[in-house]
């Protein structure tokens, strides 16, 4: 019996997963409000775990919770005082909606209508700018990434209470707020794109960041971010930065297998095993950038960033990458995004495509930034020009600053062993 | 994690029996699966008369050519889908069964969900 009722636990995660967004968007629809939606979608999940073990698994699950969720939504508005006001009529329309002759075949259809428009504003009220950033990525992925509480906590490394909480403050900002269901005016949708953007790039490299070691929660992080971002292409396929930013996961998955070696020390792209590199994560990216290519004259800083990753895709072997034209895209990817950390990275690409010399000019320029100020990178790219150039004994020194600089002890170690010290 | 669902056919099918709604439905389904970023790829196979089999026997290398008379099973198409688990491929793989069931009832279909080995 344990194990039956383990069984179902799984079971509804994997629905509640593949489903639970378009059952949010749609009870959204009906009672105008993200936060009640995902109340109502929890409640009918409970309800899941309490009647499928005795009653088993419906053959259409996800319309079960529809119903499901409907029905309760019906009884807690009757017995809520401060709902009943304000959605008597929605409890009407649901109790209606609800007593047809086939209300399972009715959600399943509701559930394979399109639906994109409504999925579209769930992302949106989820990443609202009333929100704090943390509370954002937490709302996006439980309403729209299908996660549930305890797999966000584990994935973030925290308590399930404390991603309950912060869920519900979330919801609670936003319903102070007064955010309703709707899609941003077009005043402000480039913003609040960018914002969605953001949020998911956030989760991409919360899970990338996470090392080898780690639950294995944090690095499923990267799909769940690839999901929603494959998601956003499809419900807005002629934005240039949501094509860009999709390719550009991809791409950076596809090195997930080559990027630490055995002991879990990063490898550097040039020295990485390209055959690890994902071939089928690489042509889908690859095929996303195609598509924004229509919109090159007005490439982003996603797009820009997916072009150079798709750069060091195409190169079979580290030779053979074109970083002539990586130079080219940074180049302008620097007059989109004016950050230090970009102009050394151009100062990088500088140096491979046109000698060190070069390059270690460009490094001296943005040196003294206040922004690079103590940033490792700066020597340790330093370094690397100046053993090009073969003037060796200074490009130890500049290791060897490298190294006091950074508190990532793997990194330490590696720069240590370019000075050829022993560590 | 990714999961390769092998679409197992038993028997001959008669592809008149497979109704236009059929095609339509697993094409929507298709779609969903690949606007929600699960599916990587997926495809159907050709008919197994046009299959070609390279066996090693007893250290004997044969070619055969299809179609091979002894074949009770063989596999029509499959999805190669990305998601957080088992359980998840398995509901997938759920949903496009139920589509055979609703569409052409008579169908006997197997489909057989295998992880792929990531050497991570």
């Amino acid at each position: 019996m344990v194990e039956r009722v383990d069984g179902v636990h799984r079971t509804v995660e994997a629905v509640w997963r593949t489903e639970s967004a378009r059952i949010i968007a749609v009870l959204a629809r009906t009672v105008n409000d993200v936060g009640l939606a995902e109340d109502l979608a929890t409640d009918a999940v409970v309800a899941a775990l309490e009647q499928w073990p005795a009653e088993g698994v419906p053959d259409r699950p996800a319309a079960w919770l529809m119903v499901t969720a409907k029905r309760r939504a019906v009884d807690r508005i009757r017995r809520d005082q401060n709902l009943k006001g304000k959605y008597e009529r929605i409890a009407r329309q649901l109790e209606a909606s609800g007593e047809g002759e086939d209300p399972i075949a009715e959600a399943d259809a509701q559930l394979d209508d399109d639906i994109g428009d409504e999925l579209l504003r769930v992302v949106f009220c989820a990443c609202h700018p009333v929100l704090s950033p943390e509370a954002r990525a937490t709302l996006t992925l439980k309403v729209a990434a299908g996660l549930t509480t305890g797999e966000i906590a584990r994935a973030y490394l925290t308590g399930e209470s404390t991603v309950a909480q912060r869920i519900v403050r979330a919801k609670r900002r936003l319903a102070a707020a007064g955010v309703t269901f709707e899609a941003p005016s077009a005043a402000e949708f480039g913003e609040r794109l960018e914002a969605v953007l953001e949020v998911v790039y956030l989760v991409f490299n919360e899970g990338y960041t996470a090392t080898s070691g780690d639950d294995l929660m944090r690095p499923q992080l990267c799909e769940d971010a690839q999901r929603l971002a494959q998601r956003l292409t499809v419900l807005l396929p002629d934005q240039p930065e949501v094509l860009g930013l999709a390719a550009l996961l991809d791409f950076q998955a596809s090195r997930s297998r080559a990027r630490t070696d055995s002991g879990g020390d990063p490898v550097p792209l040039p020295e990485q095993d390209r055959a690890k590199w994902d071939g089928l994560l690489v042509r889908r990216g690859r095929a996303t950038l195609h598509r924004a290519g229509a919109w090159a004259d007005r490439a982003g800083s996603y797009v820009l960033q997916a072009a150079i990753a798709a750069c060091h895709a195409r190169a079979a072997k580290a030779e053979d990458t074109d970083w002539v034209r990586i130079a080219g895209l940074y180049s302008r990817l620097l007059e989109v995004q004016p950050s230090p950390v970009v102009a050394l990275n151009r100062a990088v690409a500088f140096g491979m495509a046109f000698g060190p010399e070069r390059g270690l000019a460009m490094v001296d320029e943005v040196a003294d930034l206040p922004a690079l100020k103590g940033y490792h990178l700066v020597p340790a790219v330093r370094g690397e020009m100046l053993e090009r150039m073969g003037r060796r004994s200074e490009a130890r020194s500049e290791f060897e600053h490298a190294a006091e600089l950074t508190d990532n002890s793997r990194e330490k170690g590696q720069l240590s062993r370019r000075c050829g010290e022993p560590q | 994690m990714r999961y390769l669902i092998n679409v197992v056919h038993e028997g001959p099918i008669d592809e008149q029996s497979v109704p236009a709604e059929m095609y339509e439905a697993m094409g929507g389904f298709v779609a969903k699966l690949a606007a929600d970023g699960i599916l990587i790829d997926g495809a159907g196979l050709e008919p197994t008369e046009k299959a070609t089999r390279v066996n090693l026997r007893d250290g004997e290398v044969k070619v055969v050519d299809g179609p091979f008379a002894e074949a009770k099973e063989w596999v029509g198409g499959y999805f190669l889908v990305q998601c957080r688990g088992q359980d998840e491929a398995v509901e997938i793989a759920k949903h496009s069964i139920e589509l055979h069931r609703k569409h052409v009832p008579g169908m006997n279909v197997v489909h057989e969900v295998r992880r792929i080995i990531d050497e991570e």
